[in-house]
Order: C-alpha cells, then structure tokens, then sequence
C-alpha cells in the first residue's frame, strides 16, 4: 500500500506562556490519503485552526509551536522543515483558503495580481504568462467574466467571488493538499453551498486532497470522505462519513448530530451547539475525559481516567469508556 | 477625482484667509506705535514717519485690511522695509536654497526612517527596533541646533568632509549643492525621520496582524515580497499623511537650520526679517510657508487614492 | 487637513494594586521620572544655594571646567554652572506653563468643536489655520513683534501646540458622543457643562495627560531655540537658550559653554518625552510593544 499524503503522528501544540508550555493539542494523529477530502469537526478552540497552521507552518512561533509528533507530506517531516524549504512547498505542493474572504485578501492590489504573485513566486513565470494563468483560473472557479474581474481590486467583489479568488490563488499550482479552514462559515448560506460544491468539483478535477476545517456538520455532510472530531485539543471519533452519521460512537458525535437534526426540524441555521455547558478553555484540561462533565453518559470516574483513541470497527474509532446507544442530546 | 480637488481647493481658502487675517493683525498686537516699534530705537522721526507712511498706519484699520487684501490677491506684497527691494524678488532670489534644502531632507528622511520603522516592527525587540525606538526619541527631545553641532563638530570640524557652513547653488553643479546641504539637510531630518518612523512602526505593526498578510505567507511568498508589497503599500496611508503634517515641522526647522549654517534661503530671510522687524516680509513669508504646508497636504490627500484603490473621489 | 487623530483607547479604572505592579514593570519610568524630580528639586531650592548666575569675572573668562568651576566659564567670566542651574527654573517654568495653557485651551476647544457640531467646523479651521503656519515661524513672529516677557513667550509657545491636543480631545469626544451614557445624559436633559466636565472629559484624560507630556517637552526645546535665534527671553537671563546662544560664538575655544545647557536640556527632555511614551504604552496596552 503507498504511504498516505499527508500522516500525523502524535502531533501536540503547545501555547508558549512565560517559561511553561501549555498543550492545546495532545497526540493528534490522522492520514490523507491524496485525493481525500478529511473533514476535522470541531467548536471553537478545539485546536482545530491550529492544527491546520501548524500544517501550513503558519503559527506564530512567539505564542504556539508545535512540541511534538510529525507531520510525513510527501516523504518530508512538515514540523522539522526549515523555512526556505517550507516556504516552497506553500501555496506550491500545500495551499490554505482562509474562513474571511473580506480581509483575507489584499486590499490594494488586483485580485489578477494576488493570483499571479503565487505563480511568479513558484515557477518564476514572467508576469504576463502569470497573469493570464490568473484570468483562466478565474474561469475555473467560475467567476464571470474573468478577464475584467482580474483587473478588480477585492472590495468590489461579493463575499462568495472573494472566496472563489481565494481557492483560485490555492488551487493556482495545483497543490495535493488544499487546506480549508471553515471556507464557507463567512457567507450567506446559499453561497456556502455552491463554494463548497466547487472546492469538491476542483477535489475530483485536479486530484487535489482536500483538508477541511469546520464546526457545522453540514458542511461535513456534503464534502467529507471521512470525518475526524475534536475536543478540547483531542481526537474523540473518526470514522467515514456515513458510519459517522448512522452510528456515532462517541456522545459528543451523537450529540452534535442530533443536535444539528433537531436544527433542521424547525429553522434553517448553522448553528450546532445545543449540548448544556461549554468546552473547557485551552488549557485548562481535566485530567480524564474532557467532555466528561457534558456529558449524559458520563461514569464516575471519566472525570479522572483518560479513554484511549481505541479502534471500534474498520476504519472507525472513537475515545470513549461507554458503547453506543447515545440517545439524548446531554444532561 | 476633479470635483474632489475643487472641493480641497476650495477648503483650503478658509485656512489660508485665516492665516492672512492673523498675519495681518500681528501688526496691530505691536504695544505701542507699530511705527517706532518697527523702525527701532535709534530711528529719526522722519524714519518712523516713512514706515507709518509705508504701512498706512494712520488709516481706519479696516480700510487698511482691505486694501491690503486687494493688493494680496492681485499678488502685491509691497515693498521690505529694510531694503525697498519689492517682497516677491526678495522672496524670488531665496526659494532655490531652501527648496533644495527641504528636498533633500524630506528624501534622507523617507529613505532612513521608513526602513527603519517597518524593521522595527517586523522583528521587535531586535536591535533594529531598539535603535531605531532611540533615534525617534531622541529626534524629539533634541532641539534642530543641537542636533547640527553635533554633525558640525565631527563631520566639518574634525574631518573636513563638508563644510561648516555656506551653500553652494545649484548652477554650480548639482553634486556641488547636494555636498554644501549634507549636514544641514541631515540635522533637519532627525525630528522628521523620528515621526515619520514611529508613525510607520505603528502602522505596519497593525498590518502585520492582517489577515492578508497570513494569506501572503501562505502563498509561500519570500518575507521581503510580504514585506514590500502587502505590508508596506498597506501601511502606507498614515507614513504619507505624516510625511505631510510633518512638513511643517521641516519648514520651521528651516529658519533655524539655514541661520546655523548660513544658508541664504528662505528661512534666514525670515529670521532675519522677523529680528529687523521688516513687517511685509514676515507676512508673505508666514503667508508662503502656511501655502507651501496646505499645497503640500493637499497633494498628500490626492496620493491616498493612488495607494489605496477603496479611497475614490 | 486629513491629519490622523491620536487614536488612543480610554483608560480603565485601575486598582492601586494593578498601578503599582504595572510600574515595578517600567523600570525606565521611574527613572525617567526621579531624572525630571531631580531637576525640579534643584529648580526649588537653586535660589538657597551659593550660586549667581549674574556675577562677572573678566579676569576669568573662557575658562576650561576645572575643581573651581566644574562647567567653566563664559565670554564675560560668568559660572556657567551657576547658569545651568538657574536656567532650569526658566526651562521647566515655561515647559509647566506651556503645558497647563495648551492643554486648558486645547481642552476647552475640543471638547466644544466635539460636543457641539456648530462650533466644530469654525473651531477646527481655526485649528487648521493655526497648523498651518510652522511652530518655530509663529513663535518667533509673536516674541519679536510683541516684545519678549514671560507671558508672551509662554502664549507664543502654547499657540502652536494647542490644535494637536484639540484635536486629540474632539476625536475622543466624537467617540464618546456616541456611545450609551453620554447619551443618557444627554437626553436626561443634563446641562452641557455637567455632561463635558463630569462624564466625557475623565474618559478623554489618559490621551490628554500623554499629549500635555509631549507638550511640555515639545515646549522647552521651542523656548531654547527662540533663545538661541534670539527672539526669546531677554539675553540677561540665564536661560539654556540664552547660553547656547552665547556659547556659539565660541564653539571652538570654549566649547563648555553651550556643551553643559545642551546635555541638561537634552537629558531632561528625554526624560519627559520617555515619560510620555511609557504612560502612552500604559495607557493602551494595544500599541505597545
């Protein structure tokens, strides 16, 4: 069997605060498999986004840094590798679409421009090449009438054209990995839809595999071939899509879900957190289960013992001292 | 973009009529006879007689203003008192100095405290950053004079590499005219080159915590491109507006810079006429000067909209 | 003129507690500001101690410092660090007073261009005006057309420094006119100077404190190059101005005599320009660092 993309092995991320080093992510590992799209689910500090900049090699290394594990793309340890050579392989072999297109993009300069400055930096293309590179992938992420769009600077563009310009600058070198951190969270809901169904159109046409980062299941839904979710700085369940969907086997998944279901009976919305309670601020972990204390199906002493990320089924696995049913929705 | 110049135009009449008010009136806050004031202690009586004569002094003040305004406005601004040569050739003979002067300073001082601040506050901390914290503070807290004595000594002085004072003017050679300013030019671009670096440090340590700037470093782009072309162009609208409010600063720095170094230009023509009391002078020059700093303002105010492209008149 | 506003955030309450530990933090304030106390004191008690700046000794004069006369002597045989010494009354007197004069009416301006949307277009093109004409221009038009005394050197030097702090108070102002308890009282029908005295100007305070730092220091060094171009307080007072523009006749032989005023006019506006950059870092934690 070939080596997967991208495989994270034990990866931890610590938050630098005077002389201790403060986990945000403990022991996080997961595979892409090229051409995969992986969906990592979680709330807001989960330690999601830092998992993706840590890929990208993106954290500010005064406040986060990665303190252990590796992370093997392309026979290469992204955690260990210089600058000068991490540098070549972003936006080149590993491209990132950020979650606000409004500022995500440069203000003063053309959206042609930002496309092509990705082209010309990789390839050295000359700048007129790289410009109407830029125009064509205009076209590929369907913004109309590419050629006059490409001269436009990015306040005059919708929110869903921004983000279409962000995937055309990620996807410009067509990268393997395409990393997408919560791509559609900014944008009206029927925006959201035709973004997402062009990041899983340019998966299928480039072979691009897709690393998507988001706290709405929905998303999850209708892009993932296989779902990782995050707790408090932990995996708790990772399985394919459906399993994910038909049999959770973590209460914080089967939460979620419900959660998202009880949602759709009466509104449409995005929002998913129904469960009682809140995560525990980064840093401030319990010893054992981190959702112990949300959770329905808690025993006396998950609050103290950590469950292991064990293997419930083929390709399923979950971190959870209970076994399915998970009926209700949390205490 | 024309209708927004008018528009600017047209708000700087107000400022300006305001400085010329206040100009105008200077005379009349003189305690006392404004004509024996301004012809001194030693003058006769037929000298006084001659200023009050020259000034109009003994019309209704309001008759004074307009016919003073009249002239203004038809560009009559009478004759120095001192030397009888009409102001506007006085005024003609000093520009090429202090042009060449203000020029040449405001370029040492972009070129110098624009790197400065952003370096500052790419790496803080670092001993760019220090430094350049130090050079800003100490540019406010030295006084234009200070700062020149301490170049005279060493570079004109000691080492001989200018001169102590004198200007060369251009006809002699450009390369000649840039020598003769080095020192005055660098002594009055300390305070400038500490404004403009704070305001740029600042300005770029905001941008740097953009989100276009994470996306530049995503698309691999090597630091000095980040730098250049995302951070610095988006920094740029405070630098300019500060390089323009700056420039009143520089123009009175002038006065006392040219008086050090004996630059026969503009400012030590107001230096001058301000200690000779040679009334006419004074009002064009402040009337000059308050114009140049409005004009140079307004052309700032035109640069936002080829910085920024969200900027449209 | 488009000039940017001070943007400064409000201070909060802090608790003593919080002052104190953030001021252990500073070791360079405190330094700075035992340097200004230091000055002051001398400033009070120069009077008492056996120093004239006023005695002449022609046959003592241009002399180098030595155990006698540590800072030398000038042209005319005088100590120059009895001068020194006394012209630090003169510099922190008109720095005091500039900054109190700038920042009354610097206040008063802008708290009336900013409450009151009348008065803010006349106000600030006055303002404008004034910025218009350089600092150094309208001092020295002012001192030599009217005469050099104490108060019209002061009211020289606190002309041009008046539309920044105006303009640093309207801006806060204009943030403040909006928000929920300017309002309140606004509509509860509170008088106009209740509601600039008691509910916006503290909150403007923190920015005003920092700009009259900066004014004070701007201040001095106006004051001593009027002195030096000779358009500021009358040639026979000991003012550092006034030394440093005798001294620079005799640059060559007889440096000391502008050397000593210029390093304690360096030094002690240093210390107050730091002064007001740590309160400023203080003040809004954001710019800092």
């Amino acid at each position: 069997m070939m080596a997967p993309l991208l495989d994270v092995q034990g990866l931890e991320i610590s938050l630098r605060t005077g002389d201790a080093a403060r986990p945000l992510v403990h022991d996080l590992s997961f595979r892409i498999e090229a051409g995969e799209a992986l969906c990592l689910v979680g709330e807001s500090g989960s330690g999601k986004s830092v998992t993706a900049l840590a890929l990208m090699g993106l954290l500010d290394p005064k406040k986060l840094r990665p303190t252990a594990g590796r992370a093997m793309f392309e026979g290469q340890d992204l955690l260990a590798l210089p600058p000068d050579r991490m540098r070549a392989l972003r936006g080149h072999r590993i491209a990132m679409v950020f979650q606000e297109p409004m500022s995500a993009l440069n203000p003063v300069q053309r959206i042609g421009d930002q496309i092509a400055e990705t082209i010309r930096e990789h390839r050295g293309t000359s700048a007129r090449d790289a410009e109407s590179q830029a125009v064509d992938l205009l076209d590929l992420v369907q913004v109309p009438d590419a050629k006059r769009r490409a001269r436009e600077y990015p306040h005059q563009l919708s929110g869903g054209m921004r983000q279409r310009v962000m995937i055309a600058m990620a996807v410009a070198l067509r990268p393997a990995l395409l990393i997408a951190d919560e791509p559609t969270t900014a944008l009206d809901v029927t925006i959201q839809a035709q973004v997402l169904s062009l990041i899983d159109d340019l998966r299928r046409e480039l072979g691009t595999a897709v690393l998507l980062i988001t706290h709405d299941l929905g998303v999850v839904a209708e892009i993932a071939d296989r779902v990782l979710v995050l707790y408090a700085g932990r995996a708790v369940e990772q399985a394919p899509v459906a399993t994910l969907f038909d049999a959770p086997e973590h209460p914080y998944t089967a939460a979620l879900i419900q959660s998202i279901r009880h949602l759709q009976n009466f509104a449409e919305g995005d929002r998913l957190i129904e469960i009682p309670g809140g995560m525990p601020a980064p840093g401030r972990w319990v010893e054992g289960c981190a959702f112990a204390e949300r959770c329905a199906y808690a025993l006396p002493d998950c609050a103290t013992r950590l469950p292991d990320f064990r293997r419930r089924a083929p390709e399923h696995f979950a971190a959870c001292w209970r076994t399915p049913p998970f009926g209700g929705a949390g205490k | 973009m024309l209708g927004y110049v008018a528009v600017r135009l047209l708000s700087a009449i107000p400022v300006l009529g305001i400085v010329a008010v206040f100009v105008f009136f200077l005379l009349t806050m003189i305690p006392g006879d404004p004509a024996q004031v301004i012809a001194g202690d030693f003058a006769s009586p037929e000298q006084v007689q001659q200023i009050r004569a020259a000034l109009q002094l003994d019309r209704p003040l309001a008759e004074r203003f307009v016919a003073w305004a009249l002239r203004l406005a038809s560009g009559d601004f009478g004759k120095s008192l001192f030397s009888g040569i009409p102001v506007a050739q006085l005024v003609g003979q000093r520009i090429e100095p202090t042009l060449m002067l203000a020029t040449m300073t405001v370029c040492i001082a972009v070129a110098i405290a624009v790197p400065l601040g952003l370096v500052a506050a790419y790496k803080p901390g670092g001993w760019v950053a220090r430094a350049s914290m130090t050079v800003a503070v100490l540019g406010f807290s030295l006084p234009v004079f200070i700062v020149a004595y301490l170049l005279v000594y060493p570079f004109a002085l000691g080492l001989r590499w200018f001169p102590v004072q004198g200007y060369v003017p251009l006809s002699q050679g450009l390369w000649a005219c840039l020598h003769s300013l080095t020192l005055p030019a660098l002594a009055l671009s300390l305070l400038y080159i500490a404004l403009i670096a704070r305001v740029t440090r600042a300005a770029v340590l905001e941008v740097l915590r953009e989100d276009y700037v994470r996306t530049a470093h995503a698309k691999g782009l090597a630091e000095r491109r980040v730098l250049v072309r995302h951070v610095l162009r988006n920094a740029a609208v405070p630098v300019v507006t500060v390089v323009g409010i700056g420039f009143a600063a520089l123009l009175g720095g002038v006065v006392v810079t040219e008086t050090i170094f004996s630059i026969p230009g503009l400012g030590r023509l107001t230096a001058d006429s301000i200690l000779r009391r040679d009334y006419p002078v004074v009002q064009a020059l402040i009337l000059l000067f308050s114009t140049v700093y409005v004009v140079v303002n307004l052309g700032v105010d035109l640069i936002y909209a080829a910085i920024d492209p969200r900027i449209r008149y | 003129m488009a000039a940017p506003e001070a943007s400064m955030s409000l201070a909060n309450a802090d608790t003593p507690v919080s002052v104190l530990a953030a001021l252990r933090r500073r070791p360079l304030f405190l330094i700075c500001v035992g340097i200004v106390a230091a000055f002051a004191l001398l400033a009070l008690v120069v009077p008492f101690l056996p120093v004239d700046p006023a005695v002449l000794n022609p046959l003592r004069r241009l002399r180098a410092p030595s155990m006698l006369e540590p800072f030398g002597t000038d042209h005319v045989g005088r100590s120059v660090l009895a001068r020194t010494l006394w012209g630090t009354q003169i510099s922190l007197g008109v720095g005091l007073a500039v900054a109190a004069l700038t920042t009354l009416a610097g206040v008063s301006i802008g708290l009336l261009a900013g409450y009151i949307r009348a008065l803010d277009m006349v106000l600030m093109r006055v303002m404008d005006a004034v910025m218009a004409v350089p600092a150094i221009l309208l001092a020295i038009a002012l001192v030599a057309l009217i005469g050099a005394g104490p108060v019209v050197i002061v009211v020289a030097i606190s002309m041009p420094e008046i539309p920044r702090m105006a303009r640093t108070v309207r801006a806060g102002v204009l943030v403040l006119r909006e928000l929920a308890f300017v309002e309140a009282a606004t509509i509860c029908g509170g008088r106009l100077s209740t509601i600039l005295l008691r509910h916006i100007l503290p909150s403007v305070a923190g920015p005003v404190l920092v700009q009259a730092t900066y004014v004070f220091a701007a201040a001095m060094i106006l004051e001593a190059i009027l002195s030096f171009l000779g358009a500021g307080t009358p040639p026979d007072v000991a003012s550092w101005g006034n030394m440093m523009a005798e001294g620079r006749q005799y640059l060559e032989i007889a440096p000391w005599i502008l050397v000593f005023p210029a390093i304690a006019l360096t030094i002690l506006v240093l210390a107050i320009n730091v002064i007001g950059d740590e309160l400023r870092d203080m003040l809004d934690p954001e710019s800092a660092r």
